[in-house]
């Protein structure tokens, strides 16, 4: 991540920043109130403006208790959302689904753009040993958790044993997916460099083709154990070869495009990024490949084959501090808080269970590779959160398996917002305890502030 | 990146709230414009910023405006010509008046002579902007004909102000104390290259 200073904020600042907030949100509550049905494209720009202006003001609020910003969007999101104040309608928060695209293909842009060969070259018995056990032990171990704790789920009632080993691993499957986005955000936010900010994006980031393999597998077993009908089949397996071969040969093409165009001319980035963002993405997901990959190998590639690798990610990150305001503010207002009430027990018992397993796998595969004992210990702490990943392959899952579709929807809605808003957290306070924050160097924000000096005797 | 964040959340919620409250969303952001010009103390610091959005912002307005522009609303209504043309030219005579009125109060200004308001004659990207937004406002005759006008009185004053201006700067000696000054820098930088 590139060096920057973060300035402190004074008392008086803070002060500015909660009214200028309450103001914010009276200026939205009293327009929605006089005004209620307001849809189309001008409430969405309307909702953009609130969510990008509400994120700031309660991230820079949130960074008095050390919070990360990314949870500070969230709330934002959540508080706005259709489930809480309903200043942002149903309609709104699935327009704005749109910006989701920009942000992902920013997100997977800068993942493979952090890559650096020699560092993946380095950490590559850590990333194999940590991603072989991670997988192994969460998919195993998450699917008997779910099975244990099946009582305690209404939509698991009416299961047979095989049905429910089936959807225990589906949830299995959900479990050991990660969040690219949350990582990146906190990375960013905190311009942290050292071995757990390394091993964390490293992972997520490499996670993700392991996870869409995965998934292909999963499915292929769990379908006939769910549905008796169903037949064993492989030719999934080839379509998903065809897919992942091909994205991958698609980033390398999209990556070396955008080195030529760096040398070249180098000018106009946003522009490069919007169409990237929105045309090229909408091109991928046509012929049926994984944007989410071919962006991480585009990024990849220009860091790694071209000499404008630090310039591509300093424009990357100008524009997706203001992009990711929003993705992760409409995130916070599309999860459904709701669910939290009736489904917290069962959702906070596999969401501890899964913390759990992460931490003991992420120790045992580091104690494997022979990593540094501060890997060893908080390697864990960038796994925990859940975000858009794992709610794509929960709608994905449902509308495979439509017999127990909204159950199974509610309960990983649930247990992602508890990922969601817990994982970050977590993350950004192993890297302020181990100081590869950068917002921990003298004279920046600490949770643990010095006393002011003592006035002095008269 | 909260810097931006804070003005095109100001900007977009401006646009949203005010067109929900049926309010000119134009109006909104211009004035919240002209606040941050009065109270803010950043001023300038944020007005170096945002300079470099003006051609990103503007470029796509003036295409979608002149995409917009319809002159089949004069076939069937010759009289609407008409009130284009009225329109410019009550334009042109009032900035003729304005000019008048500058040059009877100000020393300075009357040292340039006369047709000083063929000088303000210029419209730019803001009326296009204004003409456009009443034209999507109210669609129809009456909105194609506004965005015809602001139009046809930008690409008027395009081609009559500069020449008008660059007359009037040249009466009034400042175009020659410009000249000079521009000459003098290289002569001063030489100085202190032999020095």
């Amino acid at each position: 991540m590139s060096g920057h200073a973060i300035e402190k904020k004074s008392p008086a600042q803070r002060v500015f920043y909660a009214f200028a907030l309450a103001i914010l949100f009276t200026v939205m509550f009293e327009s929605a109130h006089l005004v209620p049905r307001f849809t189309g494209g001008i409430a969405t720009i309307g909702a953009v403006g609130f969510l990008l202006l509400a994120g700031t003001l309660f991230s820079e609020l949130g960074e008095i208790i050390g919070l990360p910003h990314l949870t500070g969007y969230l709330l934002a999101g959540i508080i706005a959302g259709p489930f809480v104040l309903h200043l942002i309608d149903h309609d709104t928060v699935t327009r704005l689904s749109m910006v989701d695209r920009l942000a992902l293909s920013l997100i997977a842009l800068a993942g493979g753009a952090e890559l650096k060969l020699d560092m993946v070259k380095k950490g590559i018995k850590s990333l194999a040993w940590a991603t072989l056990i991670q997988c192994l032990a969460g998919l195993i171990l998450m699917t008997g958790v779910f099975i244990a704790c099946s009582p305690l789920i209404p939509f698991t009632q009416a299961l047979t044993l095989m049905q429910l080993c089936g959807v225990g691993l589906l949830w299995g499957m959900l479990a050991i997916t990660r969040s690219p986005s949350a990582c990146l955000g906190i990375l960013s936010q905190t311009r942290a460099e050292g071995p757990i900010a390394r091993f964390s994006l490293a992972f997520i980031m490499s996670s993700d083709v392991v996870v869409v393999v995965l998934l292909a597998g999963v499915m292929t077993l769990a379908r006939p154990l769910i549905s008796p009908d169903a037949s064993f089949s492989l030719a999934v397996f080839s379509t998903l070869g065809k897919e992942i071969l091909g994205s991958i040969a698609l980033g390398t093409t999209i990556g070396l495009a955008l080195a030529a165009y760096l040398h070249l001319w180098g000018k106009q980035l946003l522009v490069v990024f919007i169409v990237l963002g929105f045309g090229v993405n909408e091109g991928i997901n046509y012929i049926h490949f994984e944007p989410l990959l071919a962006f991480l190998v585009a990024g990849f590639v220009v860091q790694n084959f071209s000499k404008h690798g630090g310039r591509f990610l300093e424009a990357i990150e100008q524009t997706g501090g203001v992009v990711y305001v929003i993705f992760f503010a409409s995130a916070g207002a599309h999860l459904d808080i709701t669910l939290l009430k009736t489904l917290w027990p069962v959702a906070l018992v596999l969401c501890g269970t899964r913390a759990a397993i992460t931490y003991g796998a992420s120790r045992f595969a580091a104690r494997l590779a022979g990593d540094p004992p501060v890997v060893e210990k908080w390697a864990f702490s960038g796994l925990i959160s859940q975000a858009g990943i794992a709610l794509g392959i929960a709608s994905l899952i449902v509308r495979e398996f439509p017999q127990f579709g909204s159950g199974f929807s509610a309960l990983a809605i649930a247990a992602v917002a508890i990922n969601e808003m817990i994982g970050p957290i977590i993350f950004k306070l192993a890297l302020d305890k181990n100081r590869e924050s950068k917002s921990n160097e003298e004279g920046k924000i600490d949770v643990g502030v010095a006393a002011p000096p003592a006035a002095p005797e008269h | 990146h909260a810097v931006w964040g804070a003005f095109l959340g100001t900007a977009l919620l401006g646009v949203g709230i005010g067109t929900r409250l049926g309010l000119s969303d134009l109006t909104v952001t211009f004035v919240e414009g002209v606040t941050i010009a009065i109270f803010s103390p950043q001023r300038a610091a944020l007005r170096f910023l945002l300079a470099p959005t003006e051609r990103a912002v503007m470029l796509p307005t003036l295409l979608l405006a002149g995409t917009r522009l319809d002159f089949h609303v004069f076939k069937s209504n010759w009289h609407l010509l008409a009130i284009v043309l009225y329109v410019l030219f009550a334009r042109a005579v009032a900035k003729w008046i304005s000019g008048w009125m500058l040059g009877a109060t100000s020393p300075d200004v009357r040292a340039a002579g006369g047709s000083i308001g063929a000088g303000l004659l210029s419209a730019g990207a803001l009326s296009i902007a204004f003409g456009l937004t009443i034209a999507m406002r109210f669609p129809g005759p009456s909105g194609d004909l506004i965005l015809l006008a602001a139009a046809l009185a930008t690409a008027l004053g395009e081609i009559f102000a500069p020449r008008a201006l660059k007359r009037l700067l040249d009466r009034a000696g400042e175009l020659d104390q410009a000249r000079a000054s521009t000459t003098s820098i290289p002569a001063a930088s030489e100085q202190q290259a032999h020095s």
